[in-house]
Formats: structure tokens, C-alpha cells, sequence
């Protein structure tokens, strides 16, 4: 089933949920920083190569939403050299992303809202448009499947060669 | 220290010798996340195994016809330092 969802996206459109933005991203300055930054620390070095694979399999369209470019600004704090490379690299990214939004106001009467809030109501409200959420995020990925939203749990393919 | 995959065997592990083999059917990996526990910096690992009380219903026929099951999920609280399984709750996940 992910691999018939990966096929059928292929090309289409993809949404990154800001966890896997953010590795993305601090991989990108930093490859041994993946290990060691907080936010990162729930990947390895090779959860980094299998998302770069996935983005360019997917890509070259990448769908976000200001809420998903937010939480990605707001956990890439690195520091020094690194912050300034990761602010470089989210505004060259940001610069290439189709960023799609709906009013909040519209998003409050979502039903994921009321469990999930502003951010993930907004994803599903974008992704309702046959566009692919790639996300880490169990209780996201099971409130889109259960509204016919094509989502993947990057979970479920990082874990292959692990159990 | 502990690894990221490591982490995830040990909690495996666990459930499997907690659980028992016909409660941890189809183990899977649904989500990590990275907190401090108690002065501890730990890992949060949900796995789901297929739900052994809902072998037999119509509804359990017919998701297992359009390829859904039902799934139980717990998290295991796993210590970065030692890879040590500290804790093992149920999540409560609506709508599944």
C-alpha cells in the first residue's frame, strides 16, 4: 500500500510535515548534527538518506502550508554558522515550495481541528487535493486516513531494516 | 549510549516477552519522539500489533477485506543512556 501511494504521487505533489522538514534541513547543513540536535534526535544518518530519496522520487512539486513553514522555522534553531546555513537553505527551499493556505477561520471547522489543531487541520484541508503527506506524525497519519487522505507514515518505511 | 535502533529493538523485545506472541502480532514501528523523562533523555516509541480481541466480527471481516486491521497501540519510554525500556503505557489513538 505505501509503495502504490508513492507510485500513484510520483511526481504529483508531495506535503513534508515540519518534523521531516526540519531533518531535512539540518541534515542538509549538517549530517553528524542529525544525531545530536534535539529535534533531530528521533532519526538516524540513514532516516536522512531514505528522505532525500523519497523527496526527489516524489518531488520535483513540494506543497507546504504557513503553519507547516513555521513549526519547520521554529525547530531548526541551530546555532552559529549552522543557523545561518539553515535560514539560507529554508529561504532558498521556501523560495521553490508551492505554499498553499486556507483562512483560519475556515480551518476552525475542520473536524481534525478540534483534536489536532490549526497546523494539521490545514494540512489535511490542502491535501483533501490529491497531494501526498509524507509525515512522522501517528495520530496525523491515522486522522488522514480516516478521511481518504493518501499519507504516509514515514515510520513504516524507515522501520524495513530494522525489525 | 544507547542508538535510535537500537532503542526500537529493545522495546520490541519487550513487548514481545511482556505481551506474549499472539499479542504482538505484526509488530510495527508508528512514531518516535525525543523527550526528557524524568531527568532521563529518552526516546518514546509507539509500536502497534494487530488487536488479538477482534479476530472474529463482521467488522473485523470486512477490514480485513479492504487490507485495514484493527491495531492497539503502546509506547515504550526508552532511556538514551543505557537503552533501557522504563515504561510501557497503552495510547489511546481516536477514529483508528
Amino acid at each position: 500500500m505505501i509503495l502504490d501511494a508513492l507510485e500513484r504521487h510520483r511526481g504529483r505533489g508531495v506535503l513534508i510535515d515540519a518534523n521531516l522538514l526540519v531533518l531535512y534541513l539540518v541534515g542538509h547543513v549538517n549530517r553528524k548534527r542529525i544525531a545530536n540536535f534535539r529535534r533531530t534526535q528521533s532519526f538516524t544518518l540513514k532516516d536522512f538518506d531514505l528522505l532525500v530519496g523519497l523527496v526527489n522520487y516524489l518531488g520535483p512539486r513540494i506543497v507546504s502550508t504557513p503553519h507547516v513553514l513555521s513549526q519547520t522555522s521554529d525547530l531548526t534553531k541551530l546555532n552559529g554558522d549552522e543557523l545561518r546555513a539553515v535560514r539560507d537553505l529554508m529561504k532558498a527551499l521556501v523560495e521553490k515550495i508551492e505554499e498553499q493556505y486556507d483562512p483560519a477561520k475556515d480551518l476552525v471547522s475542520h473536524p481534525l481541528f478540534a483534536r489536532l489543531g490549526l497546523g494539521d487541520a490545514g494540512i489535511a484541508t490542502v491535501c483533501s487535493k490529491k497531494i501526498l503527506v509524507l509525515t512522522t506524525d501517528l495520530a496525523l497519519w491515522i486522522g488522514l486516513q480516516n478521511l481518504g487522505v493518501d499519507a504516509v507514515n514515514f515510520n513504516h518505511i524507515r522501520q524495513i531494516d530494522w525489525m | 549510549m544507547a542508538t535510535l535502533k537500537d532503542a526500537v529493538k529493545n522495546a520490541i523485545a519487550y513487548a514481545q516477552d511482556a505481551l506474549g506472541e499472539a499479542r504482538t502480532r505484526e509488530i510495527r514501528l508508528d512514531e518516535v519522539e525525543f523527550d526528557n523523562v524524568k531527568g532521563a533523555d529518552s526516546w518514546l516509541i509507539t509500536l502497534s500489533m494487530i488487536d488479538p480481541e477482534f479476530p472474529n466480527s463482521l467488522a473485523a471481516a470486512i477490514e480485513g477485506i479492504s487490507g485495514h486491521r484493527r491495531r492497539e497501540y503502546k509506547v515504550f519510554t526508552v532511556r538514551k543512556d543505557t537503552g533501557e525500556v522504563v515504561a510501557m503505557k497503552i495510547r489511546e489513538l481516536q477514529n483508528q
